[in-house]
């Protein structure tokens, strides 16, 4: 299961337990040693952040951006590390993250937040930045120059380890849907890729069918149900990436078929129908909880501005399986179906100072940090 | 002088609004006018520029010809250039330039044969073709990735004013220059301008709708060129956004949708004025709307412009 691709330099310097987390990496994803191990920002802090986003029309964007702007900002303002975050959207269109890139050098930021676009796309806009100092960091996604670094889950580790676990979940056989992100986008890619790995591992398994969702609950559940209303076979488990699979879930409700088990990863809503039905299904995963994603892809660029040195390219977090009890445990009583909000580990769990500090050559909490550098 | 205003007041509304757009530009975002600035405004710009000039032919061949398919061929294009041509060392720049060319012209000589030869209405033809190679794009290339022949991916670099790019922009207007010049370029107005009257005349409407089309093929073919160069790799969906912005800037730069009426110079102001757009709404910070923004800015600019062009014909009909 190991890809070759990430054994690479610099992989031997993280701690063991950190190096799982690289196990069946997406191919192109580059894992070699960072170009920022001794790097200095121009000046600062504080440090003006920009952040590229390509798009912002789901809930899981959303809630991205908020905890960028809503939380993290004020705490790291105050600690006199960051004096403004300029954030442009894209619409998915390359060209114009390309020119929101170069503009945003010109403005002057320190460092460039990108989120899940084209990896190779963005590759030279991300070379001009770097010769004029300043750091672009992908999160939920990856670029390929060597100039770039990205923090995020391992996607097609995630997908690998949902889909075997849902097969298991149903006996090791029977008939699957898999419900994707967007066709092209490469996280979604990424995570069918590891899907498909755990189906061709169980010979029983058979997938009868593919929609694409886009990450969004009503387009999830306007697919699924198209797809239910054309197949009447049986279907046994639904492989869903995260964000939409309350969606999923609404679609079959609305198909009058029994509940059958459905991948879980974070939305509030599918987990509080796991709440009132607990035999439903036994686990859930985290792969890309959107706010504690993006506290790993900010906490990782802090760390960058503050010299700490990033010792690999790609920070890869590891697949967080969890047993349904707790997974629903932050749930009230009073929870809702139809709720958009999330279910998130937190960033103590999700990326704490302990497991950071594997990953960087000098590491420190970036808050104590500003405690001892910042007048 | 006055016969030069005259046969051009059509560019009026787009011109002023790049010199507003560009006032703008230069005080919310001045490095956009220094030389690295123009340089990656250039690479930025040019596959919308190009792709817009690709359609003005069609436009002016009249049926309401408008290419919806022009963004997913110009990403075919892209995809075959990463995945047939670099796939398999294909990187020779005369082949690589040979094969976006032809093959674009293929596509809209097959387009043009549906339009003529099966009376299949040219918007939707093209709607057909854009479903059609939208889907065929992620069938040769499921995700992002690939890479351009190196010599192409370093156009991306855009830092330098003097580039591949700004050489195939000035070709392109070379080409259009020429052809405009043509006893067949009068056949296409004619044609577009009332199809009935043209064939009466004695004007050889398929020839004339098929140079229309094979035109489009060399500009969608150089746009895919430069797309490519820019992202340095291969993307299915990405030229599919540049059909509406195609259209817009189609419109913007007053070339009539019904045909007989328009030219390049329109089409290249219309894309600039669109790119200006962008610059200057992205030296606001309005988060994560600023996408929306745009789109909400381009509409806003084509009701505008549109009307200011009525306004304008209205005050020259009641001047004469």
């Amino acid at each position: 299961m190991i890809n070759t691709a990430a054994m690479a330099e610099g992989l031997e310097e993280l701690p063991p337990k950190l190096q799982a987390a690289y196990q069946g990496v997406d191919e192109g994803q580059p894992i070699g040693t960072s170009a920022y191990r001794d790097w200095t920002p121009r000046s600062g802090p504080p440090w003006t952040i920009g952040y590229a986003s390509s798009y912002a029309g789901n809930t899981w964007r959303a809630e991205g951006l908020s905890r960028l702007t809503e939380d993290l900002l004020p705490v790291y303002r105050q600690a006199g590390l960051v004096d403004e975050i300029i954030v442009t959207q894209s619409d998915l269109n390359d060209a114009r993250q390309i020119q929101q890139i170069r503009q945003l050098v010109d403005q002057g930021v320190d460092a460039i937040i990108v989120c899940c676009s084209n990896p190779v796309a963005l590759n030279k806009a991300v070379e001009y930045a770097y010769s004029k100092g300043v750091v672009v960091f992908s999160y939920s996604g990856y670029l390929t120059s060597d100039k770039a670094l990205n923090a995020s889950s391992n996607y097609t580790l995630g997908g690998y380890e949902i889909a075997k676990a849902m097969i298991e979940e149903v006996g090791g056989e029977g008939n699957f849907l898999l419900v994707s992100g967007i066709a092209g986008a490469a996280s979604s890619e990424s995570f069918d890729t590891g899907a498909m790995r755990a189906l061709e591992e169980f010979p029983n398994a058979k997938l009868v069918g593919q929609v694409w969702g886009n990450w969004t609950d009503q387009v999830a559940q306007t697919e699924v149900q198209k797809f239910l209303a054309t197949n009447p076979a049986r279907i046994d488990g639904i492989i869903a990436q995260g964000s939409q699979e309350t969606g999923v879930l609404k679609a079959v409700l609305q198909s009058g078929r029994e509940v059958m088990p459905i991948s879980l990863a974070g939305s509030a809503g599918a987990a509080c129908y796991l709440k009132q039905n607990p035999d439903w299904i036994s686990h859930a995963f985290q792969i890309w909880p959107p706010g504690d994603e993006m506290e790993l892809g900010f906490n990782s660029v802090i760390r960058t501005l503050q010299n700490q040195g990033p010792k690999l390219q790609s920070i890869l977090r590891g697949v967080y399986r969890l047993p349904a009890a707790e997974y629903v445990a932050s749930l009230g009583d009073d929870c809702s179906v139809d709720s958009t909000a999330y279910i998130q580990p937190g960033i103590d769990v999700w990326f704490p100072d302990d497991k950071a500090a594997g990953y960087f050559l000098r590491p420190e909490n970036p808050l104590d940090w500003a405690a001892k550098n910042v007048n | 002088m006055e016969g030069l205003v005259s046969r051009n007041r059509h560019l009026l509304v787009p011109f002023g609004l790049v010199l507003v757009l560009g006032v703008i530009a230069a005080v919310r975002a001045p490095q956009t006018f220094t030389y690295v600035g123009l340089a990656g405004a250039l690479l930025v710009a040019a596959p919308l520029i190009l792709a817009a000039i690709a359609i003005t032919p069609i436009a002016i061949a009249g049926r309401g010809g408008v290419d919806l398919s022009i963004g997913p061929l110009i990403g075919f294009v892209n995809v075959t250039i990463v995945v047939w041509l670099t796939g398999n060392g294909i990187t020779h720049p005369v082949l690589v330039f040979a094969y976006a060319i032809l093959a674009a012209c293929a596509w809209q000589a097959l387009l043009a044969a549906l339009i003529i030869h099966v009376r299949i209405s040219p918007i939707i033809a093209s709607l057909a073709g854009f479903m059609i190679l939208s889907g065929v794009n992620l069938v040769i290339l499921s995700r992002p990735g690939g890479f351009a022949p190196e010599w192409l991916g370093n156009w991306g670099w855009g830092t330098e004013l003097l580039s591949p790019v700004l050489y195939i922009l000035v070709a392109a207007c070379v080409i259009w220059a020429l052809f405009s010049r043509t006893p067949l370029f009068q056949h296409i107005r004619l044609m577009g301008a009332d199809e009935r009257t043209a064939y009466t005349s004695g004007v050889d409407i398929v020839k004339a709708r098929y140079a229309a089309h094979l035109l489009a093929g060399v500009f969608a073919g150089l746009a895919a060129l430069c797309l490519t160069g820019l992202i340095g790799s291969g993307d299915p969906t990405q030229g599919n956004t540049l059909t509406l912005q195609a259209i817009t800037a189609l419109v913007l730069g007053g070339t009539s949708l019904s045909g007989g009426k328009g030219g390049i110079t329109g089409s290249i102001l219309g894309a600039l004025a669109m790119y200006l757009v962008f610059v200057v709404l992205s030296s606001f910070n309005f988060g994560a709307i600023s996408g929306f923004m745009t789109q909400l800015f381009y509409g806003l600019m084509l009701v505008i412009s549109l009307m200011l062009a009525l306004v304008t014909s209205r005050r020259r009909v009641a001047a004469v």
